[in-house]
């Protein structure tokens, strides 16, 4: 059966709170910062990304954002260039709903995806930020023990 | 010590290169599938098994549209029995198999995504992932890789400082020559350039004038050529022109003189005029116009046309003619029509005796008057005579009939005292007598 595709989440907005603006600032690539060892993330969606992964991997629950500040950094057309990000979505929001039928509501998806970065984020930097090594190596290392234990 | 440092500094630059490579690598893994599918593995399983659980409730049926129609084309159920055929079993499984086909195709949007999503989360599932390409052991390899590629770079950096600390032990003041030297090196090679440059561009303009004047030279030569052959046409033109100035001046000089003095010797002769007598015509010359003129006493100018009679006029043309052909000391006949004409006496006679003496050859065309009182000067000087008698004279002044009435000239051997049948007249001789 082949792989199919349909990215539901084009033209929906990736978001993060105003509040976590420094991390992304500090270790993504985005803004100019061309040290791969202290800003390990090329783009902000890549770093939305992992803080989305960690958080749906822990079970942690989605960050509820309406009602903060936010920002739109970029629409889920971005998934357009990893289509699998598509599916990871999706299958993070069924295990948060724990009803299937979430999929039928890409902006639902896309909220719980927020939430779950929002949630994850800080983790994230957390796991940055533990260390003497620069992030990338923080990170990388603590990733490999956390995957190593789970 | 150039070359030991020109070979860190690329080692140095080559595992820079790939430590650029193993950095894009590590920020990669971190944004990999393969780190999300970890991350997530209790959340995805959970989905997963979600769906898995829809599949074997028949809730996901869209894939199986697919594989019944793959079926209906085929001969073979999916358990083997038979569905072509105009059996009874045969046809009610190809039946059942429409009904199913008709019933998923009721799946709403919902069981579509999901249908979707199904399949498309394979990747996700962990334990298809073998161990060498879990994040784990792809991390391992790049932090791995990382490591050596970085004492690599750190054995590069101390070889190229300790290079550079070699350097710095040269003392400075061989540096500082050395550099000099270096910089005189490169001033000479960078004026040895600039000079290259300025020669080439001369070297250029040369050639190209050389060319230019090769042509020229070319164009010159052929006008050399030329003006040679010319130069040369043109002193033989002058050459001739002297010789012919020379001789035109001596003609009219020295020739013009010999011919005036024999002419008025032959002329006066001729009329038999004596000076010293008393003569009225004393003397003829050609001036230097080529006008002949007469002169009476005293110097006097005679006009030929009036103050001669034609028996003068025509000794003093026969004299000229005689006196020119003499003095050109050319050897040839003169030819003389009817030269006696108007002429009697002792002026014939003369001028008759005198033509014979002054000619190399003479041959005269004389009528019978003119040869009358003549005849003895002929018998003894006439070496040939012969007689032309014109026929249509007849019968006016021929006595016979001509043989012929065609417009000839009819001859005969008579002499000046003979007649025959041709040239017999019959009144007083007028035919002309050729002697």
């Amino acid at each position: 059966m082949p792989e199919r595709y349909f990215n539901h989440f084009a033209n929906i907005n990736l978001v993060y709170p105003i509040d976590q603006r420094q991390h992304y600032e500090r270790y993504c690539q985005t803004g100019g910062r061309s040290s791969v060892d202290r800003s390990p993330f090329p783009r902000m969606v890549d770093f939305w990304f992992a803080g989305l992964s960690l958080a749906a991997g822990k079970g942690m629950k989605p960050v509820e954002l309406s009602g903060q500040n936010t920002t739109n950094f970029i629409t889920g057309a971005i998934f357009d260039r990893d289509s699998w990000r598509v599916q990871a979505v999706m299958l993070a929001a069924i295990a948060v709903d724990d009803n299937v039928e979430v999929v039928s509501d890409p902006n639902r998806m896309m909220a719980i995806a927020n939430g779950l970065a929002a949630a994850g984020i800080p983790e994230i930097v957390h796991l940055l930020q533990s260390g003497d090594q620069d992030p990338i190596w923080n990170l990388s290392d603590a990733l490999a023990e956390e995957l190593r234990q789970s | 010590m150039n070359r030991q440092i020109r070979q860190a500094r690329d080692q140095i630059q080559h595992v820079d290169a790939q430590l650029e490579r193993a950095n894009r690598s590590h920020i990669g893994l971190l944004c990999s599938l393969t780190l999300s599918r970890e991350l997530m593995a209790p959340a995805i399983a959970s989905s997963i098994a979600k769906l898995d659980e829809l599949r074997d409730q028949g809730q996901i049926p869209n894939s199986t549209i697919p594989v019944l129609e793959e079926r209906l084309d085929a001969s073979t159920c999916i358990c083997g029995e038979h569905l072509v055929g105009h059996d009874s079993d045969a046809e009610r499984r190809r039946d059942h198999i429409k009904m199913l086909i008709h019933d998923s195709r009721k799946a709403d949007d919902l069981q579509s995504v999901v249908t979707d999503l199904y399949y498309a989360s394979r990747p996700f599932q962990l334990d298809l992932v073998p161990p060498e390409r879990t994040w784990e052991a792809l991390y391992d390899d790049i932090a791995s890789n990382r490591d050596e590629l970085m004492k690599r770079r750190e054995n590069a950096g101390r070889v190229m400082k300790a290079l550079e600390a070699m350097v710095a032990q040269i003392p400075d003041s061989d540096l500082q020559g050395m550099r000099q030297t270096r910089n005189q090196f490169r001033d000479q090679r960078d004026r040895y350039n600039r000079d290259r440059s300025r020669y080439e561009t001369e070297l250029s303009n040369v050639k190209r004038d050389s060319a230019k004047l090769q042509g020229e030279y070319r164009h010159l030569l052929s006008q050399q050529e030329r003006g040679v052959r010319i130069m040369a046409d043109l002193e033989v033109a002058q050459d001739i022109l002297t010789v012919l100035q020379n001789a035109y001046r001596r003609l009219t000089t020295d020739e013009l003189e010999k011919v005036s003095t024999k002419m008025n010797d032959i002329f006066l002769k001729m009329i038999g005029a004596d000076p010293a007598q008393g003569a009225i015509i004393r003397r003829a010359e050609i001036t230097t116009d080529f006008e002949i003129t007469v002169y009476g006493p005293d110097e006097r100018p005679l006009n030929p046309d009036r103050d001669l009679n034609g028996a003068s006029r025509r000794a003093l043309t026969l004299a000229f003619i005689l006196a020119l052909t003499r003095v050109s000391e050319v050897e040839a006949p003169n030819v003389i029509d009817t030269p006696l004409g108007m002429m009697s006496g002792y002026v014939k006679s003369s001028v008759l005796t005198t033509a014979i003496r002054e000619s190399s050859q003479l041959v005269l065309f004389l009528t019978r008057s003119e040869i009358a009182d003549c005849e003895s000067i002929l018998d003894r000087d006439a070496a040939k005579v012969i007689t032309l008698t014109n026929p249509a004279h007849y019968p006016t002044m021929l006595a016979n009939e001509p043989p012929t009435n065609e417009l000839t000239i009819l001859k005969c051997t008579c002499d000046h005292r003979q007649e025959c049948n041709i040239c017999q007249r019959v009144t007083v001789v007028e035919d002309v007598v050729a002697v």
